[in-house]
Formats: C-alpha cells, sequence, structure tokens
C-alpha cells in the first residue's frame, strides 16, 4: 500500500485529500505543522509528500529542505496558495516533481500522484 | 604779544574802515536819498492826480525801487573805491580768489599743496618753499617742496615740541624773519631777553635752517594742519604784510580744501569699500542662489526618491494584501474543486448516485463559498477604506477603550460582570496604523473568547499590554491575556482554523478567530497563541506602527 504524506494547515483540504486517497487504495498521514511533518517523515518514510509551503510553524521550504537532504529520492509535490517566484524558485531549486498552485483539484491532483509513484518513473 | 610793524597795519585798518563807513553815508546822502525823493516830488506837482492814496502808493513803490537799485549800486561804489583807493589790495584778492577757486577744485591733497608751492613760488617770485604737514604721530614732514635740494627735506621735519610749532599753534598767526629780528631788538633794549614767551632766537635759527623767511601756519578748526615755509624773494626785496595775510588766506583755504581732499578720499576709499562689499555681497548671493538651486534639486530627487519609495512601499502592500488574499481564498476554493471533482468522480463511478449521498460534499462547498464571501468583504471593505485614507494613525489603547462598552455589555449579558479588565499601556507606545473598525473586531473578539474561556471561573482577569516591539521597533507588540480555561496545544494549532471551534452548537461559528488572523495580517501583522489548560491563554500580536510617509500615500488599487 503506498503511503502519502499530506502537510497542510488547512483542514478542509487535509480531510479531502485524505478522503479521497483513501478511498483510491492509498494509506494518508497528515501534518497540519511543518514540524510535525518532519516527524512523520522520519518515522514513517511516506512513497510521496504532498507540501503546503505555508505553515504556520515552519516554511514549507524548510520542511522540503530537510526531506531532500535526508532522503534524496523521496517524491515531492509542492503546493501553495500564493505563487511567490521566490519561493517557487527556491523550491524548485531544492528539487519537487511538480509544483502545483492552489487551487487545484483532485484529479488534477490523482494525476500527478500516478503519474509520480508509476513505475516508468522510477 | 604784539609786533611793531603790526602797529602800521591796524591803524591803515582802522583808517580804511572809516573811509568805509564815510563812502557809505556819503552813498546814502547824495545817491539814494535823491533817488527817493525826486519822483516822488515830480508826481506831488501833478494835478490830475490829486488823490493821497495814490501818491501814497507810488511813494511806497519808489522806495522800494530805490532800495532796490541802491542795492545794485553799492557793490559798484565799493570797487570803484577799492581800485582807486587800494589797488595792491585788490589785485590780492583776485589773486586769493583765483587760487582759492582752483584749490577747491582738487580733490588730491598732493596736487593740492604743489599748486599752494606753484601759487606761492610765483606770485612772490621766492627762491624755495614748501608744505610739511603733520602726520597722524603729529611730526610735520615735506609733503611738497621747491628749490630745496634732492634729500634736504629728511632733517627737515619736526614735531610739537618744535619752538617753531608751538608758537604757531599757540599764536595762530605767520612767523616772518624780519618782524623777529626788530622784535628782538626792540624788546631786548627795553626789557630784556628772559622777557618773552617764545624763544625767538631758537626760533629764527630753525627759521635759517628751513631756509624759511616766513613761516604760515594752516588750521583746520583749532588744529595745526600744516604749515607753509616760504623762502627769500628773488629779487631781495622783503615779504610784506599784505603778502603774508594773503598767504595765511590761502593756507587756512588749503587746509579747508586738504580736509575736503582727505575726506572725499575717505569718501572714496569707503565708496571703494562699499564696491567691494557689493561684489562680496553679489558673490555671495550668487553662491546662495547656487545653494538654493542645489537644495531645490536635491528636494526634487528625495521627491523622486521618495515618489520611489512610497511606489514600492505600494507594491508591499499589494503584494502583502494579494498574499494573505491568494492563501484565504486558493484555499478555500481548492476545497470547493477537491468537493466538486469528488462529485464528478462518484457520479462517472455510480451514474445512478442519489443526491442525498453527496450531499455532504454540497454543503462543505456551501460553506467555503461562505469563507470567500467573508474573506471578498473584508477585503473591499478594508480596500475601500484605504482608498479614502481610513488607514489612520490608532491609538490603541483608544481602540481598547472604545472596545471596552461592547465588551462590558457582553459580561452583563453572560453574567461575567466581576472581571476584572487591566490595561497596560504605556504612553510611549507609538500610534498603530490600521482601520479602527476592524481592529475593534479583532479585539471585540478576543474579548468575547476570552470572556467564554474565564466562564465559571473565579478572579477572572483579562489583561492587555502593549510596547513598541524590542526585536522591531516597527511593530507594536501587544499581549492579549486572560485566566480562563486555557486549551490544549493540540488545539491551539488549530483555533485560527476556518470552521475550528470548541463551543458547543449554535455558540461558536469557527469565523472569529480566522477572521482575526486575517485582519490582523491584512494590517501586515502577525498573531499567534500561547495557552496552558487551566492556567490562561495569551495572544501574541504585531502590528505596524503608523509612518508618516504611508500616511500620505493613498492606495489606489
Amino acid at each position: 500500500m503506498l503511503k502519502l504524506l499530506i502537510i497542510d494547515d488547512e483542514d478542509g483540504i487535509v480531510r479531502e485529500v485524505k478522503d479521497f486517497f483513501e478511498e483510491e487504495g492509498y494509506r494518508v498521514l497528515s501534518a497540519d505543522t511543518g514540524e510535525e511533518g518532519k516527524q512523520l517523515i522520519v518515522k514513517e518514510f511516506p512513497d510521496l509528500v504532498i507540501l503546503d509551503l505555508k505553515l504556520p510553524d515552519i516554511s514549507g521550504i524548510e520542511v522540503l529542505r530537510m526531506l531532500r537532504k535526508s532522503f534524496p529520492n523521496s517524491k515531492v509535490i509542492v503546493d501553495t496558495g500564493y505563487v511567490d517566484q521566490g519561493l517557487m524558485d527556491q523550491a524548485t531549486e531544492l528539487g519537487c516533481n511538480v509544483f502545483l498552485s492552489k487551487p487545484f483539484n483532485l484529479i488534477k491532483l490523482k494525476e500527478e500522484v500516478d503519474r509520480i509513484l508509476s513505475p516508468q518513473s522510477f | 604779544m604784539q609786533l611793531a610793524s603790526q602797529h602800521g597795519e591796524i591803524l591803515w585798518k582802522k583808517l580804511e574802515g572809516v573811509l568805509k563807513q564815510g563812502l557809505k553815508f556819503f552813498l546814502f546822502i547824495f545817491v539814494f536819498l535823491p533817488i527817493c525823493f525826486f519822483p516822488y516830488s515830480a508826481i506831488r506837482n501833478l494835478d490830475h492826480l490829486n488823490s493821497r492814496v495814490v501818491s501814497f502808493s507810488v511813494f511806497t513803490l519808489l522806495l522800494a525801487a530805490s532800495f532796490f537799485i541802491y542795492d545794485r549800486i553799492r557793490p559798484l561804489f565799493e570797487q570803484w573805491f577799492e581800485q582807486t583807493f587800494f589797488p595792491e589790495r585788490l589785485s590780492y584778492k583776485r589773486l586769493l580768489d583765483d587760487a582759492t577757486r582752483r584749490i577747491s577744485k582738487i580733490k588730491l591733497p598732493r596736487r593740492l599743496f604743489s599748486l599752494v608751492i606753484h601759487f606761492v613760488t610765483m606770485s612772490l617770485g621766492v627762491r624755495n618753499a614748501a608744505v610739511l604737514v603733520r602726520d597722524m604721530k603729529g611730526v610735520f614732514s615735506f609733503a611738497h617742496q621747491r628749490g630745496y635740494q634732492p634729500g634736504e627735506d629728511i632733517g627737515l621735519s619736526m614735531d610739537e615740541r618744535n619752538p617753531v610749532i608751538k608758537f604757531l599753534e599757540i599764536e595762530k598767526i605767520p612767523l616772518d624773519l624780519n618782524r623777529i629780528d626788530s622784535v628782538l631788538k626792540d624788546t631786548i633794549r627795553q626789557v630784556g631777553f628772559a622777557h618773552f614767551k617764545y624763544p625767538f632766537e631758537v626760533i629764527r635759527q630753525e627759521m635759517v635752517r628751513l631756509k624759511a623767511v616766513s613761516i604760515v601756519p594752516s588750521f583746520y578748526g583749532k588744529e595745526l594742519k600744516s604749515i607753509l615755509l616760504i623762502g627769500l624773494k628773488k629779487n631781495g626785496s622783503k615779504i610784506s604784510e599784505s603778502d603774508l595775510e594773503i598767504l595765511f588766506h590761502l593756507s587756512q583755504d588749503t587746509a579747508i580744501a586738504v580736509e575736503n581732499a582727505r575726506l572725499y578720499d575717505e569718501a572714496l576709499g569707503k565708496g571703494k569699500k562699499l564696491e567691494q562689499i557689493n561684489y562680496e555681497l553679489h558673490e555671495a548671493s550668487q553662491k546662495l542662489i547656487h545653494a538654493l538651486n542645489e537644495t531645490e534639486e536635491a528636494n526634487k530627487r528625495l521627491q523622486d526618491t521618495q515618489a520611489q519609495l512610497l511606489h514600492e512601499q505600494k507594491m508591499v502592500t499589494l503584494g502583502r494584501l494579494a498574499s494573505s488574499v491568494g492563501h484565504e481564498i486558493n484555499n478555500p476554493l481548492t476545497i470547493l474543486s477537491m468537493n466538486v471533482s469528488r462529485i464528478v468522480l462518484k457520479f462517472r463511478k455510480q451514474p445512478d448516485l442519489k443526491v442525498a449521498e453527496v450531499l455532504d460534499f454540497f454543503k462543505r462547498i456551501e460553506a467555503n463559498i461562505q469563507r470567500i464571501q467573508a474573506v471578498v468583504n473584508t477585503l473591499t471593505g478594508l480596500l475601500r477604506r484605504h482608498e479614502k485614507g481610513r488607514m489612520k494613525p490608532l491609538s490603541l489603547k483608544i481602540i481598547l477603550e472604545e472596545t471596552l462598552p461592547l465588551v462590558r455589555f457582553q459580561t452583563y449579558m453572560d453574567n461575567l460582570s466581576g472581571t476584572e479588565v487591566a490595561f497596560d499601556i504605556s504612553a510611549h507606545v507609538p500610534l498603530i496604523q490600521g482601520d479602527l473598525e476592524r481592529l475593534q473586531e479583532v479585539f471585540l473578539n478576543l474579548f468575547i473568547n476570552s470572556l467564554h474561556a474565564l466562564q465559571g471561573r473565579t478572579n477572572r482577569r483579562i489583561t492587555v499590554k502593549a510596547e513598541q516591539d524590542s526585536d522591531d521597533p516597527k511593530m507594536v507588540a501587544i499581549s492579549f491575556s486572560d485566566n480562563g480555561i486555557g486549551m490544549t496545544e493540540d488545539i491551539a494549532k488549530k483555533i485560527f482554523n476556518f470552521r475550528f471551534t470548541t463551543k458547543q452548537e449554535g455558540k461558536g461559528s469557527g469565523i472569529g478567530l480566522y477572521m482575526c488572523k486575517y485582519i490582523i495580517e491584512i494590517h501586515g501583522g502577525e498573531i499567534k497563541v500561547q495557552s496552558k489548560p487551566n492556567e490562561g491563554t495569551t495572544f501574541k500580536i504585531t502590528l505596524p506602527v503608523y509612518e508618516e510617509m504611508e500616511h500620505a500615500e493613498v492606495v489606489n488599487y
């Protein structure tokens, strides 16, 4: 069973993603702060992280940096509610599989998740 | 002192006075009276003008006319008289007038002395003549000379201790070698040498040393200004009393002319100085104008920079707003979108799906539409205020104090009247920048939350502290504390989330703190919460200090 981790402080989004992907047969973990997300990454080794850049405690960039350092091969979808070129550049530099701008729908997210986690992309 | 040879002169002057008086009397009797009376008596004899009034007025008229005529005739008579009886005197007078006229026209003292020497040597025919002028130290030295050997004049200077100078200064009459000689002879014979007020022997020696037969003093006011040395006449004759008199007058005129020249010189110097000052003034004013221009330019540059800054600040504000709005709208939009896509996917899988089965999705869609609505309403309201310049300098104290009555009402309603509310806001806290109503909304929400947290507790207390942020002087740090029920960390994390509430159904909407955060962020500030269960809750808020420049800016989005 593929393991997803969504790090987002927006409850509504977390719930939709969780409900939807669990229905699709994934195991979905969630964290609403950066620190909690980091802990879950280390503990659970998720196959894919869906990371919001705007978090209440630490910046999503920091989480991404830690993730890249500890697990260079990990898969990440970065999303943000506000397209900040600087943040985008930073995220790209650190490396992320996909950069999504909010709002995005589940169909789009599902496509990206499937593409990233399909065997061809390894 | 009386010089013997002057006696004749004085007698002669007296005689002259008597003769002049006689002449005036003669003129009055033989000219004035006949002029008056002849025409009058002639008119009186006319029969057809036999009116007293007419004859009297004619008489008066004639009287005035004869006075007028007499006035005109008298100088002519006097001139004729002098020409006839004192021809020598007249020629001197002319000479003097001429010299004086010429002297008064000269503006340079040096030229003046040269003219005097020229006049003296030419008119008197003397071998040598010189003018000695007193300098600032009181020493008389050569100003101009004729007939002295080159270099001879160096040793001829003298000061006020010199007997010659002493004599001239006190007696104010010319010195003459002939007179001294006769005085010496007469007086020694009569009373002895010791009688003299002045050491005439020494004076005589001095005069010989100076090669002067006569010395004429020149006064301006009471001050001896210069002396004129006159040497021997070329033809060997003596210098007469009249000569001396003329020279004396000439010398006084010279002194006046010299003084005039000096004043003129001084005025000229002052004029030049004034000109210099004027020039400097002009230079200075030019520099000032230049400096002013530069200042103006600098000012313009400053204004440009300010405009640039203003623009940048505007962009920053815009960016901040866009960021907040982006976040606050894009999140609910994402949720909306997700719900829609879930419904769509469900229908794809299960085409006969009943609406009741997806009703939850629609409820969530509705909730998030409301959320977006709230965000947009707040934003447009804020922007409208921004446009009207309603982002004003605000006193935190006033915001809180104006919010308090609303809170009091709430405490009364909630039976919490015993709650102590304390403001600890020092006078040094700077003004903040914001929208009064929106910030009051924030604090009202915080008050209400605190009051709910205080329900059922004793010693209820709410404390609001404010100070300039020690980390960032551009911010004011506010802490809003209660000693209420508090909350766990898990709850504290979520309390700003949309629709998050711990209150029972119908009491809380889960929007209050969410809007608080949004409003504070839109102001450019932050809000955080610290809480411990059963101890209390503290909200830490930062808000930007009011800045003059931001006030000047009216953001037009």
